[in-house]
């Protein structure tokens, strides 16, 4: 009998307690998927944002929806935005926040610190730059786009980063890579190609600035160097000229090209040591393992030989293209390599400030030594 | 009032259950902001702090098992008044009591601020304490037994969360160690110290001992206790200081919470949430055990029926956890907290020691001449 009442006592109070906090119900609610934040062209110092929501209305068959709104911050702004709706905005499923190419260059770590602050917001929301501004990426995408265009987005990167293509970054890797002392991140550039968004290069950061950008492929390479890859597709490109002898069907070729296109299948990792702390000299060994999945000629590897030159050749390749990646990095005095981070660990008192390695990182002298090994080229010789 | 105590046969408990009444009071609300603290006085060479402060609470658990050892079956309240005599000893008796009683809320009211943050900013401090000390006073009226049965379950049901930090660890910076061994030895004792708030709570040893049954056997379940306390806060330091980097860790109130911040599974997007609610399942049996402490006490040093010391120690929590509630008030209860914790448990056995077995060595020699 105690019992009983006891049981029911308690299922009683498990109803009531939940009256206890603030109820959030799905129907009142527009949830925020992708930010876009871009310097206001009206207002000298505000901000404006692009907000793209999901709502889930019964009298309106589109769920997302697009809402801008200004402010001095991205609360203020948001606040801005919830004049135009009758829905809450809750930023808890952030996927994307887009960065506009202005604000971006005048830094964007008040915007990165407040989301850190705010335990809402998600640390492995990603983050990118749009090429033009993050308004018109978001407006133009989403009137292109069948799907909602911050999921689109979203898919577009996370697709690339799933496939190691590119390093993986969010809210946390990038703040990560700000704070580390020798180290600056970078970004994915969205850009509008035909009114339709895609993904166009890497942005390179010197500190939280945006200064300079790189392609793709070089966006490879730096995630080689930090990772471990393990499937990553990648094209190359090395000379024509040694492999002639093994090319099949030479006779009804009619193909000029001095260069030889490879697609491949590489799995690696990389590990840095640092052979002369004082004058900071850097040496890189580099391990990959190849699957070749095409050739822009039909090559023929019918002997051990052809694929020795294989590797050497793709070896020499990358390395070339690891020393003009650092040689433009060095330009530019951005770090993305983290170079300054393994000095810091190698110098006998551990410390670095970010002035010291601004000046020093043009100066450094890195070796870039690439081992290949070819797994194997498919079903056919 | 009796210096030793005698337990009813019905009351015991084995030794082995002192490995969980130990390492769940000792984890707590602590561990959850451990890293930051600890990185802030001995940076990169943490992990050293963290080691010498468990080896120094084993061998402050070694003095506390040599002077409960001397009695027969006695608590630290009677101890103190075979030591000190009925007055001096009560007084420092009491000094326990509103340690434990001040831990209590220390706990209470990070708690309440940490789910403030994390999940629902409109909750009042007042509702959520409220919860909380229903659950504490609900426990406590079970008794010994039943709150060690809490303790015992709530350790197996929290620990998976381990598993969670996982994926943090797969992202450790090595660098973010290197170079190594360059604290001074004051600053890895300034690290060490700064352990003392998440490591407390070992001092419940002079609260239970004459309830333990095999009394043997007490020494192994309570030093493995320790090592495993000083284990996970060890793990989950080197995490956070290999996954943040200086900068950041250093502004993170909350370190290892949002250490759970980049775990997602497709069936549950956030993981901190449940972390955090989850957490009451590590705070509950800490609570209970420190509540337990405070009517245990007032029992025996002054007569006073648990029950009553309950109802009103309770009252006084609610009113203090809807008050305390801005930062910097709570910061200051918890370094308060950790100094008071600091002399209570990591100095005083020390002294006590040596005035026992003064005691003892007089005690015995006018046995022998009486004798004679």
């Amino acid at each position: 009998m105690l019992n009983r009442i006891l049981i029911n006592l308690i299922i009683i109070s498990f109803i009531l307690f939940t009256g206890c906090v603030q109820s959030k119900e799905l129907e009142t609610l527009g949830i925020l998927n992708t930010r876009g934040v871009d310097l206001s062209k009206e207002n000298n110092g505000q901000i404006e944002t692009t907000l793209l929501i999901y709502q889930f209305d019964a009298q309106n068959k589109n769920i997302s929806k697009l809402l801008s709104g200004t402010g001095n911050t991205l609360k203020d702004a948001r606040e801005d935005a919830n004049n135009k709706t009758t829905f809450l905005l809750t930023p808890g499923q952030i996927r994307l926040e887009l960065y506009g190419k202005e604000i971006a260059q005048k830094g964007i770590l008040r915007y990165l610190a407040a989301l850190a602050r705010d335990s809402r917001a998600s640390d492995t929301m990603l983050l990118a730059i749009s090429d033009t501004t993050a308004k018109d990426v978001l407006m133009k995408g989403q009137s292109q786009t069948e799907i909602n265009v911050g999921q689109f987005l979203h898919g577009v990167i996370d697709t690339e980063y799933n496939e190691d293509s590119l390093l993986r970054i969010d809210l946390q890797t990038f703040s990560h890579m700000f704070a580390d002392i020798g180290h600056d991140p970078i970004l994915p550039i969205i850009s509008l190609e035909n009114d339709l968004p895609k993904l166009s290069a890497m942005a390179v950061f010197q500190d939280d600035k945006y200064v300079d950008k790189i392609s793709l492929d070089d966006g490879f390479l730096l995630n080689l160097f930090q990772n471990r890859v393990s499937s990553a597709p990648v094209e190359l490109t090395i000379p024509r000229e040694p492999f002639k002898k093994y090319e099949q069907y030479k006779e009804i070729s009619k193909n000029k090209e001095e260069e030889l296109h490879i697609r491949v299948l590489l799995k690696g990792k990389s590990k840095t040591k640092m052979t002369n702390v004082q004058e900071q000299h850097f040496k890189t060994d580099i391990d990959l393992d190849i699957e070749i999945q095409e050739f822009s000629q039909l090559l023929n590897i019918e002997n051990g030989h052809v694929a020795d030159l294989l590797k050497k050749e793709i070896a020499k390749e990358i390395e070339q293209q690891y020393d003009t990646l650092l040689n433009k990095l060095q330009e530019i005095n951005a770090d993305p390599f983290g170079f300054g981070n393994i000095y810091r660990s190698n110098k006998k008192d551990g410390k670095l400030t970010k002035k010291e390695w601004r000046e020093k990182f043009p100066e450094i002298k890195v070796d870039f030594n690439v081992k290949v090994r070819l797994l194997n080229y498919g079903t056919t010789q | 009032m009796d210096i030793n105590v005698k337990v009813k046969s019905n009351l015991g408990v084995r030794a082995f259950y002192l490995f969980f009444i130990i390492s769940s009071l000792q984890l707590g609300v602590g561990i959850m902001g451990a890293p930051r603290i600890i990185f802030m006085e001995a940076r990169q060479d943490s992990w050293i702090s963290i080691i010498i402060a468990t080896i120094y609470i084993i061998i402050v658990i070694f003095v506390m098992y040599l002077i409960l050892k001397q009695y027969e079956n006695a608590d630290i309240f009677g101890i103190q008044v075979d030591i000190f005599g009925t007055w001096l000893g009560k007084m420092l008796g009491t000094v326990y009591i509103i340690y434990f009683a001040a831990t209590l809320l220390s706990v209470l009211i990070t708690y309440t601020e940490v789910v403030k943050i994390f999940i629902f900013p409109e909750l009042s401090p007042f509702v959520m304490g409220l919860l909380l000390i229903l659950l504490i006073t609900y426990s406590v009226l079970g008794g010994l037994r039943i709150i060690i049965g809490i303790s015992f379950l709530f350790f197996l049901l929290t620990h998976w969360l381990l598993f969670l930090l996982i994926e943090p660890a797969l992202e450790i910076d090595i660098t973010h160690f290197q170079p190594a061994f360059q604290a001074s030895f004051t600053e890895l004792l300034k690290g060490a110290k700064a352990t003392n708030y998440t490591f407390i709570g070992f001092e419940i040893l002079f609260f239970v001992y004459p309830f333990i049954e095999n009394k043997e056997k007490v020494k192994l379940p309570v030093f493995l206790a320790v090592f495993w306390t000083g284990l996970l806060v060890l793990i989950t330091t080197v995490i956070a200081i290999g996954f943040y980097s200086p900068d950041q860790l250093e502004r993170r109130e909350w370190s290892v919470l949002n250490l759970f911040k980049v775990q997602s599974f497709s069936f549950i997007e956030r993981l901190d949430y449940v972390v955090v609610a989850e957490w009451m399942m590590v705070i509950t049996p800490n609570m209970i055990l420190l509540m337990w402490g405070v009517t245990y006490g007032m029992k025996r040093l002054y007569k006073v029926p648990q029950k009553t010391t309950l109802y009103i120690v309770s009252f006084f929590l609610l009113v203090g956890c809807t008050f305390i509630d801005q930062h910097f008030q709570i910061q200051k209860v918890i370094n308060g907290v950790a100094q008071f914790g600091f002399w209570i448990a990591y100095v005083y056995p020390f002294l006590l020691l040596p005035l026992i077995l003064l005691k003892k060595r007089r005690r015995k020699r006018r046995g022998d001449e009486n004798s004679a």
